[in-house]
């Protein structure tokens, strides 16, 4: 009887303890994941929400040098250095990877609908000019070149590599770039080079160059042959930021069209624009206005098709087209601000309208972290007599857009109220650990070199689309209210690979704005103003509402 | 007694042997040494950045290595000599190579914040000047013998890559496949 009773009790305290343990195990998938060109990894791999747990032999296994003490590691990727929380997994300390990632200036994309981490190289920049091919990636890749006939041409392989909006790109001597495959950048020279072969270091590397000559034929960008390799299905292409160049191109025009919806959910919404076959260059977009999406396609014609085209009408609000020499442009009118992703699939072309996150779209009830950048110490730019410090305008600035947005009935989180110094990681954990919604942060710049460069820049971090998006939103009421040049929106990798440590560890959409030039006579006095520095204020608020859909 | 006899008679030997006849382990270890000797014809690249707007762009030229000076510091300190934004008493003073990692040690007047596109030049124009020499990959930054943790915006802490004269980073070494 009394074996019964302490049974009992035993299954009375244990059966809460095994639901919750059997609801954790649940959310715990076995997954993939794919390593630049090293392919599938072998090893065991949980997905857990949207984060990736990996044995830390894994990271070994790949070259990066990982030492584990108490519960964390430590994880070097070259230069860059990381020491993150391991997490306890099927009995084994694991790393959640895309915080790893994060942490080290790298990315990882889930495949949508699997449980696939695919992990690339990014390419920072290929050059080719008089015969000379420079690749630099961000980690090692494997290449090879091969020589195609009818049209002959120069064919390199760069395999694990994925190109970004931030890619340099210098191509001569009828060279062109394409993201030939999801993990493979293919980089094509047409006409004959002396010398068609790869240095023995250029197989596994994360740079290499290569002499292979200046090729025999013309440099002009010939359209693909009917026997070239056609584009392959679910293929990323470049995301480009950029005008496309003004590039020539022979041969009879791509056919655009029609234009149709697709998937559609909270986040993403997905068009398909229908081409007749590959297009001879990547194409490119443009946002000339936060909710104008502008898609030019390199030598094509376009047609979307009788009456009004079939699109998300909670996604677009409307779809035009015209011609910019041989190019169509595609321009997409929003019903609010969206980052984008194109890309091709089989002969399609796939458009990502990246939906915000806006909540109920309101700018009151949001929390706004606000960060004057410097203070204490730490005086940033400053005129040669230091009359003026950047901590001091930043704070200015940064006081006036809190007011105005606390009048907006936001919950407004300083990082400093007064002259002190803030780590600069210490900035986004206080984002961070607020669950804030935005996180801005207030800079003046300032140009040693040439004292009559002028205006205001918005960064947003890397290649993320979302803060590109809040960048776009700020800079484009910036550039009407501050009297200043506007010098647009800039991903930080243009100043450093791994971006400004603000904008890298916050968790959030988060930009810093640069307002204009402290060294600049015109820049300076402009900004000294009242008005000046209460424009900013206001243009913060409006470039806010603009991200949120409010017209 | 007998291990003290034995201390000294090492010592003699040690002291008194032709230096060709010590065996290596009781060799005395040499200073750490700074930089390399001088490349063969006593100059170094020195980087010389230009702007025209925003855009940045970087020369080269050369300078001579003072006599018994260092060809890592000679190059840096040509650098910030064109870079009119630091401070003018800001030099390095010294550079230290192991394992093709430098550490470069500036006056403490370097160690401040810079304005977002300064920045950029600074360090980039680091990462080119110490890209000239082949033994080095790795830069990390001092001041008074301090690490800077920043220039500005971007972290420093874990260090730079240097930047090759044909505009490559140094490629990850010993990648096991797996």
């Amino acid at each position: 009887m009394l074996a019964t009773v302490r049974m009992k009790r035993l299954l009375q305290f244990l059966i809460p303890w095994m639901a919750i343990t059997s609801a954790g195990w649940a959310q715990t998938r076995s997954a993939e994941l794919v390593f630049t060109y090293f392919g599938s990894i072998r090893g065991r791999v949980f997905r857990v929400g949207n984060e990736c747990y990996v044995p830390l032999d894994v990271l070994r296994n790949v070259g990066w040098q990982c030492e584990e003490r108490e519960g964390t590691a430590t994880v070097r990727v070259d230069e860059r250095r990381a020491r993150i929380a391991l997490r306890r997994i099927a009995d084994q300390p694991m790393v959640p990877m895309t915080e790893l990632l994060d942490a080290v200036g790298l990315q990882g994309d889930w495949e949508p609908g699997t449980n696939r981490l695919d992990v690339f190289a990014p390419l920072n920049s290929v050059k080719y000019e008089r015969g000379h091919l420079t690749v630099d990636a961000g980690l090692p890749v494997k290449s090879a070149l091969t020589v195609l006939k009818n049209p002959t041409r120069t064919v390199i392989d760069v395999t694990g590599a994925k190109m970004l909006p931030i890619t340099g790109l210098i191509l001569q001597d009828g060279a062109k770039i394409t993201q030939f495959k999801p993990n493979v950048v293919r980089i094509t020279i047409n006409g004959t080079v002396p010398n068609p072969v790869l240095p023995a270091d250029a197989a596994v590397a994360k740079s290499f160059n290569a002499t292979l000559g200046v090729t025999s034929d013309p440099a002009t960008i010939v359209t693909k042959g009917e026997d070239e390799d056609p584009p392959q299905g679910g293929v990323p292409v470049t995301t480009q930021l950029d005008p496309p160049n003004n590039q020539t191109f022979i041969g009879p025009q791509v056919q655009a069209g029609p234009l149709t919806a697709g998937e559609d959910g909270p986040t993403i919404a997905v068009l398909t624009l229908r081409l007749s076959r590959a297009l001879p260059a990547a194409p490119t977009f443009r946002h000339p206005e936060p909710s104008l999406l502008e898609i030019v396609l390199p030598n094509t014609t376009i047609d979307l098709g009788e009456g009004a085209p079939s699109i998300d009408p909670l996604a677009v609000e409307s779809a035009t087209t015209r011609m910019e020499g041989s190019n169509a442009v595609l321009s997409l009118k929003l019903v609010r601000p969206m980052g984008t992703e194109i890309s091709f699939a089989g002969n399609d072309l796939q458009i990502k309208l990246l939906k915000p996150s806006i909540g109920d779209g309101r700018l009151a009830g949001k929390t706004v972290v606000i960060d004057a950048g410097h203070g204490g110490h730490d005086s940033g730019a400053t005129t040669s007599g230091k009359e003026l410090m950047e901590k001091n305008m930043t704070l200015a600035i940064a006081k006036l857009a809190s007011s105005q947005l606390i009048q907006e009935g936001v919950t407004v989180i300083m990082t400093r109220n007064t002259d002190e110094f803030i780590a600069l990681q210490e900035r986004s954990e206080i984002a961070n650990r607020n669950h804030a919604d935005f996180f801005i942060s207030v800079h003046i710049n300032s140009n040693g070199l040439d004292s009559t460069t002028r205006g205001g820049i918005t960064f947003f971090h890397l290649k993320d689309p979302i803060s590109y998006v809040l960048a776009d939103c700020i800079q484009s009421q910036i550039k009407q209210v501050s009297g200043l040049p506007n010098l647009g929106v800039w991903s930080d990798g243009k100043i450093y690979k791994s971006g400004f440590a603000v904008l890298r560890y916050a968790k959030m959409p988060a930009v810093l704005i640069e307002c204009g030039f402290i060294n600049n006579a015109t820049d300076r006095k402009r900004m000294m103003t009242d008005d000046f520095k209460q424009n900013i204020a206001g243009a913060i608020v409006k470039g806010l509402k603009v991200y949120l859909g409010q017209k | 007694m007998v291990g003290v006899l034995g201390i000294a008679a090492i010592a003699a030997y040690v002291k008194l042997a032709p230096a060709d006849k010590i065996p290596d382990n009781l060799r005395a270890k040499p200073a750490a040494t700074s930089t390399p000797r001088p490349t063969d014809d006593g100059h170094v690249d020195i980087i010389k950045p230009h702007a025209k707007g925003t855009d940045i762009t970087y020369g080269r030229g050369t300078a001579e290595v003072p006599q018994g000076g260092d060809k890592v510091v000679t190059a840096v300190n040509g650098f910030l000599e064109s870079c009119p934004f630091v401070p003018d008493d800001a030099r390095a003073l010294s550079a230290f190579v192991k394992n093709r990692e430098v550490v470069i040690n500036f006056s403490a007047s370097f160690y401040k914040s810079y304005g977002t596109t300064d920045e950029g030049t600074l360090i980039k124009g680091l990462q080119m000047s110490l890209g000239q020499f082949p033994e080095i990959d790795h830069i990390l930054l001092e001041a008074d013998g301090k690490p800077i943790d920043t220039l500005g915006n971007i972290e420093l802490m874990n260090g730079l890559n240097v930047i090759r004269p044909d505009g490559s980073e140094p490629s990850t070494h010993g990648a096991a496949q797996p």
